[in-house]
């Protein structure tokens, strides 16, 4: 009887093995270190780019970057339960609003990327489909940044970015802190609000 | 942000002064468990932004546009050579012996080589940049962060960095006395130096936050936790320790 169970154990553990080697998915690391390539070669290339133009920016990263990025994940998550009770109307112009925010924000740094070295560390778990990815962004001159993504895979749509990290600051922790307050006052509809009229400020600020 | 420009006893005695205001203060229920002195932290930070806006950006403004960059990092590399030695220090007492053996090295070439620090010889050596202060040394001997505090001029910091920062005030002491030596001059300069650096920085979290308060305090606690994470694993990996 013990002999048995241990025989099933083992059986069990082996299929385990087998199921994990079929399901392998391509290194992520590999995958962030070639997206970001891409980009930076785009924006090396691109004159306009480099030199800051954010019209260009917003149309490379609307391109080449956000394909990758799981959007609705990253704005469910930084709304929390809320987005649960938001119509879908709600979390179409809540992760709008969200993504015109960070593409505005990130735009400079894209821009300014061009000329640095960029070293992605490899991912030590080969079989998680949830991993963080690091790396480090080191300038001619001056402290070396680190970056760090979360990502997670799924059948299908492959490895999807859905977090960032900036110096040891997780983005998505940061607005989940940015959005308590104008939705425990009002709900979706004032933090919708609040997020356009801040994307409007900056555009007129400009 | 490092500001050390007013002399030290009046900052202390600032300082003091918050401390007291902070233990009669706590009063509006704070939404962050790691802010208790939410009320406070938020006049502080106003009165800083107040200060910022009228006296230090545009100061900061006419430093970029009208030194040239070489000049300006001249500047930076004086001071980074001194805080080089205290990260030494601090690195020792952190029991990375090798890290501040690099330090010093770094300190004695930058001294030497590079004309009393102006020019950082020793990053193209190989010597790479590592700062740490008494707050890490804190950390890595197992002291929790405290509270979130916002220091008059200063800006972000917690308890163990405050504590921190008045050792390491007391540490320049001997420095402030050498004769003939500009000291409040360059200590403006480098101020309005540090302030320079972080013009684009701040414009951006101006851009990118519905409450710029909570967003400098989450990622400012943010950046203290992963900062300890990482010493608490050096120590775990040091086998020196």
């Amino acid at each position: 009887m013990k002999n048995l169970r241990r025989w099933l154990l083992q059986g069990l553990w082996l299929m385990g093995l087998a199921a994990q080697a079929a399901a392998a998915v391509p290194d992520p690391s590999d995958y962030v270190r070639q997206l970001g390539a891409s980009l930076l070669s785009e924006v090396r290339a691109d004159p306009q780019v480099a030199a800051g133009d954010n019209r260009r920016v917003l149309a490379l990263v609307d391109a080449k970057l956000l394909p990758h990025v799981d959007f609705a994940r990253m704005t469910a998550e930084a709304v929390g339960r809320p987005w649960r009770e938001a119509t879908p109307a709600q979390r179409q112009a809540l992760q709008q609003a969200f993504k015109t925010l960070l593409v505005r924000t990130y735009a400079g740094a894209i821009a300014r990327a061009g000329d640095m070295q960029w070293v992605v560390f490899p991912t030590r778990d080969r079989s998680a489909t949830d991993v963080v990815v690091r790396s480090e962004l080191r300038p001619t001159k001056g402290e070396t940044l680190t970056l760090a993504y979360r990502l997670s895979w799924e059948e299908g749509s492959g490895w999807k970015i859905y977090d960032l990290n900036v110096l040891g600051i997780w983005l998505v922790e940061v607005y989940r802190g940015q959005f308590a307050r104008p939705l425990a006052d009002g709900g979706v509809a004032a933090l919708i609000n609040a997020l356009e009229q801040l994307n409007q400020r900056a555009q007129s600020a400009r | 942000m490092t500001h050390r420009w007013l002399p030290a006893r009046i900052l202390q005695g600032l300082l003091l002064a918050t401390v007291v205001a902070l233990s009669g203060c706590a009063s509006v229920p704070s939404t962050a468990p790691h802010d208790p002195y939410e009320s406070t932290n938020r006049a502080v930070a106003r009165f800083n932004d107040d200060v910022d806006q009228a006296v230090l950006k545009p100061m900061a403004q006419t430093w970029r546009n009208v030194v040239p960059e070489p000049a300006r990092d001249g500047v930076d590399n004086f001071f980074h050579n001194l805080s080089d030695l205290w990260s030494a220090l601090n690195h020792v007492l952190q029991g990375r012996l090798a890290q501040g053996a690099t330090n010093v090295v770094r300190f004695g070439v930058n001294s030497v080589l590079g004309l009393f620090g102006v020019f950082d010889v020793a990053s193209n050596m190989g010597f790479a940049r590592a700062d740490t202060d008494v707050g890490e040394t804190f950390a890595t001997w197992g002291v929790a962060p405290g509270p979130y505090v916002v220091l008059p001029f200063l800006g972000p910091s917690t308890v163990r960095g405050t504590t921190g920062q008045l050792l390491q005030w007391q540490s320049y002491r001997p420095l402030q006395n050498v004769r003939d030596t500009p000291w409040a001059a360059m200590q403006t300069m480098r101020v309005v130096d540090t302030r320079a650096r972080w013009l684009d920085a701040t414009d951006l979290a101006a851009g990118m936050a519905l409450d710029p308060y909570s967003l400098i305090r989450d990622s400012y606690w943010q950046r203290v936790q992963a900062r300890d994470a990482a010493l608490r694993r050096a120590g775990q990996a040091d086998p020196a320790r």
